[in-house]
């Protein structure tokens, strides 16, 4: 796991929006920069508020997705390590 | 989890937003004032008195609640609204990505594109009328514009934010769209030229007055739209509707325009009254019940239908504001999509390029 936060902030920058059962963009606004996010990260995405642990983020996509909770939790680091090394995550909540 | 946006992921995705008519983009005209006087200018205003700043906000906060991805502040000259730096960083508050339509003027100032820069706008979109102050500043009637409209291009580039450099073709340009170009190209900028010059918003004909005539777009569509693109062939669809789609366009679709008295408009270019934003309690239900809205969706897959009839119907950019502006009926054809249609057919045949691209992509 990076040194991001327990309760990860996504980034003030970030815009993004859930596009019916598919998915959802995010877009870093001052870099141009757009990611594709499949449904189970831009579930991730909108948790990231500052308020939710890594584990009730991996709890929530497993009550809603066929992963297993350990899976998830192990998705939800992966993946929150990848918004960090893009700095899509607010450093500072 | 992700991928990046120039494979076919993006594409899917904004292809399934058009299709289901997820709007991402709205424009919000957030005041008809203005530093220039272009003669070609569609406003119209009625007088009406134009939403309070607090009514602004509560239209961003609509917005935003209806999940709005790219929010375009423009005008008018949005940036001579008194509290348009205000405005921005709500939008970005909100979590909007910011566009900003303008015409330079201001951005020629190195510190109002320094706070700007601040705000992380996602982009900006610059006008630019001629590659000489003579023709620039005989359309914007302000000496001294296009100084100060270059400027604001360096000031940008140099800030590092995006600039959609665009050229609306006119009389007074035509003859140095080449030159536009290159003061683009020299900031590593695109220009996107706009072959159609629109009636007012309420009908008035006067700004085709400046459209060049058909001669000069036969020689746009062949040669000249080569030269000006390094090669590449024209367009053979509407830059506004996803690949594939069945409307012609995204009216109501992919995005939707509010006015200075905050009207809900399927888009900038067609302005027939959804609601009025203050008056609404939300923009999901409206964007999904309104009667206005479910025509003109229809009115767009019918375009494509009747277009499709036309011998240059796979040629056409068709817009359905245009057309009822400028004819009456949101399928009728304009002489210029007629005009312009029937060159690039010829720039095709010329060029024996049917179905395929012979190795050459269209822009």
């Amino acid at each position: 796991m990076s040194s991001a936060p327990e309760k990860p902030l996504r980034h003030p920058e970030t815009a993004f929006r859930t596009i019916g059962d598919e998915g959802g963009l995010v877009v870093m606004s001052g870099r141009q920069e757009v990611k594709v996010l499949n449904p189970a990260a831009i579930k991730i995405f909108t948790m990231l508020d500052g308020e939710h642990s890594r584990e009730q983020i991996a709890e929530a996509i497993a009550g809603e997705f066929d992963v297993s909770a350990e899976d998830a939790l192990k998705d939800v680091n992966a993946f929150i390590d990848d918004l960090a090394q893009h700095g899509m995550l607010n450093a500072t909540p | 989890m992700s991928e990046t946006p120039q494979t076919n992921p993006y594409r899917d995705m904004m292809g399934k937003a058009f299709a289901n008519a997820i709007p991402l983009n709205a424009q919000f005209e957030i005041t008809y004032r203005c530093n220039h006087l272009c003669t070609f200018c569609y406003n119209s205003p009625t007088g009406q008195r134009e939403l309070t700043t607090p009514q602004i906000f509560e239209a961003l906060k609509k917005m935003a609640d209806f999940g709005v991805l790219y929010l375009t502040l423009t005008g008018g000259e949005a940036m001579c609204h008194k509290d348009f730096w205000a405005i921005a960083a709500e939008t970005r508050r909100l979590g909007m990505a910011l566009r900003v339509y303008s015409n330079g003027f201001l951005l020629g100032d190195k510190k109002v594109v320094n706070r700007l820069a601040k705000l992380g706008p996602h982009e900006v979109e610059i006008s630019l009328h001629g590659a000489r102050p003579e023709s620039h500043e005989a359309l914007t009637h302000i000496k001294g514009s296009f100084d100060k409209t270059v400027q604001a291009l360096d000031n940008l580039v140099e800030a590092g934010i995006k600039v959609n450099l665009k050229c609306p073709i006119t009389k007074l340009n035509q003859d140095e769209l080449i030159g536009v170009r290159d003061i683009g190209e020299k900031r590593g900028l695109f220009v996107t030229f706009d072959p159609v010059i629109t009636p007012k918003d309420d009908g008035n004909q006067d700004p085709l007055s400046l459209r060049p005539d058909d001669a000069f777009f036969e020689r746009y569509w062949g040669e000249l739209y080569q030269e000006l693109h390094h090669g590449k062939l024209p367009p053979r669809a509407n830059h506004c509707a996803a690949e594939g789609s069945e409307a012609n366009c995204g009216t109501a679709r992919s995005g939707f325009t509010i006015d200075p008295y905050g009207n809900i408009l399927p888009c900038v270019a067609f302005r027939r009254q959804v609601a009025n934003i203050l008056e609404i309690d939300s923009l999901e239900r409206i964007w999904r019940t309104s009667p206005v809205l479910n025509e003109v969706r229809d009115l767009a897959v019918q375009a494509s239908d009747e277009l499709r009839k036309h011998k240059d119907g796979q040629y056409f950019q068709f817009c359905l504001g245009v057309a009822e502006v400028q004819t009456g009926d949101p399928l009728g054809i304009y002489p210029q999509a007629e005009v312009n249609a029937g060159a690039v057919r010829k720039t095709y045949e010329l060029l024996q390029i049917e179905d395929k691209n012979d190795g050459r992509k269209s822009a």
